[in-house]
């Protein structure tokens, strides 16, 4: 009896697991993938295809977005 | 021109970006048109080549599915990404459509995960110097608000509707296809993905507000796949598909849709927030007449043919569904209208500056 109770939390536990990691390792995913846009922004500023105003705003909403991505990664 | 488009929304993507693509490149390969047609799927999958035939079964020669993605995107005049993907290398000039800014002014009313591929695909073609393809005056606008972006960097074209999409119709294969899905009586419609930003649940609260002898006498059929948070509307909706005159209809392709919108008593579509709203303008085309949001870009699809509604105001809805209902002078009306209204989206109307708008692009020149 006891061996079905601890094969059953680990079973549990495994699972748990595996939901948070696939969750950590998507929203890391997320955060890199917002990362690259906002080097690309920085790049089309200085490179001229794109308004100082606008690549401003970009950064902002990119930023914004990857600081959620990045608290809910750690939760 | 060799103009690239990205038709992978078509094989993996539903709802309103993949009919934009489908009708885009139908509307490209249509009669008259010259230009090469090369059709790629970024996102890559192994369904693509049956989707493409199911959608637009046999295609004229010039337009063709590319063989080799890498090599051919290096020997296009312009690249044209109807949806969120665009290619990684940097050859030809990119035509980048933005479909609304929702993730931004509506955040709430998404995933996480959409609103980092959003933003994120229209950071990456903003950075690219894209030409940007708003599908509203409205989303132009946004696009100045939340990003800065100038107007006058900013073209505007309306999503080209499938020519289904029209008052003509075969009366009995009609009433076959309202019959099949349960529809034995009058009926007013409510079309999109169950989400909260479609605002179903106020929709429901204002049908059930209805006198009891409309309600008795109209159906509400509510046409749209399964969306996101949508545990709330669905539980309404099928307590009320139980207990009242309301029928669901999950998926239908433009065809039975059309055959509904011609047979409606109206559509309604109080959505909270749109880039465009493409069932207005289908069921305008189809002789619907409509009932929908004084919000976004909803007031610029309708024109002056539809009642406008604050979409937060369950007894506004209830009074204009109920009005429209009531009053047959009101429905010629809009019917009348709205047709003439819905014009503006057809292929003919919006092929031309399409293409006009490519051949800017393939040149660099300024909008």
């Amino acid at each position: 009896m006891k061996l079905l109770i601890v094969a059953v939390l680990l079973v549990a536990g495994s699972a748990v697991v595996a939901v948070v990691g696939r969750r950590v390792v998507r929203r890391h995913r997320w955060v890199r993938r917002l990362e690259l846009s906002e080097l690309g922004v920085e790049a089309g500023v200085a490179e001229g295809r794109l308004a100082a105003a606008t690549g401003e705003a970009l950064m902002q909403h990119l930023e914004g977005l990857r600081r959620e991505c990045s608290r809910s990664a750690g939760d | 021109m060799r103009i690239g488009v990205d038709a992978g929304r078509i094989a993996h993507g539903r709802g309103g970006v993949a009919s934009y693509t489908r009708e885009l490149i139908r509307a490209l390969a249509a009669p008259g048109v010259e230009h090469e047609i090369v059709l790629f799927d970024l996102d890559g999958g192994s369904a693509f080549s049956a989707a493409v035939e199911e959608s637009f079964g046999s295609l004229p020669q010039r337009v063709r599915i590319a063989s080799d993605t890498r090599e051919e995107l290096k020997n296009l005049d312009v690249f044209h990404a109807p949806g969120f993907a665009i290619p990684a290398v940097v050859g030809p000039t990119l035509v980048f459509t933005v479909h609304d800014l929702t993730v931004l002014s509506h955040p709430e009313c998404h995933t996480l995960a959409n609103r980092v591929r959003t933003l994120a695909s229209v950071a990456d073609a903003l950075a690219r110097g894209a030409t940007i393809l708003a599908v509203s005056e409205a989303t132009r606008r946004e696009a100045f608000r939340l990003l800065a972006l100038p107007v006058e960097k900013v073209e505007v074209l309306a999503p080209i509707l499938n020519p289904c999409f029209s008052a003509r119709s075969d009366v009995q294969a009609d009433e076959a296809t309202a019959r099949r899905l349960g529809i034995d009586n009058l009926f007013v419609m409510a079309v999109g993905s169950l989400e909260p930003r479609k605002n179903l649940e106020r929709l429901l609260d204002a049908w059930t507000e209805l006198p009891d002898r409309l309600r008795r006498t109209h159906q509400l059929v509510v046409v749209g796949p399964d969306g996101w948070q949508q545990r709330s509307i669905l539980r309404r909706l099928d307590g009320l598909v139980q207990t009242e005159s309301v029928i669901r209809a999950e998926r239908l392709r433009d065809s039975e849709l059309a055959a509904l919108y011609r047979r409606a008593r109206a559509l309604v579509f109080p959505s909270l927030a749109e880039g465009f709203g493409l069932p207005v303008a289908e069921a305008m085309a189809c002789g619907a007449p409509v009932v929908t949001s004084k919000s976004s870009s909803l007031p610029e699809v309708a024109g002056d043919a539809a009642i406008l509604v604050d979409p937060e105001d369950v007894d506004a809805i209830a009074t204009a569904v109920a009005r429209v209902l009531e009053d047959e002078g009101l429905r010629r009306d809009l019917r009348e209208r709205g047709y003439e209204r819905s014009q503006s989206f057809a292929r003919d109307a919006l092929l031309p500056r399409l293409l006009e708008i490519y051949r800017r692009a393939a040149q660099r020149l300024d909008v």
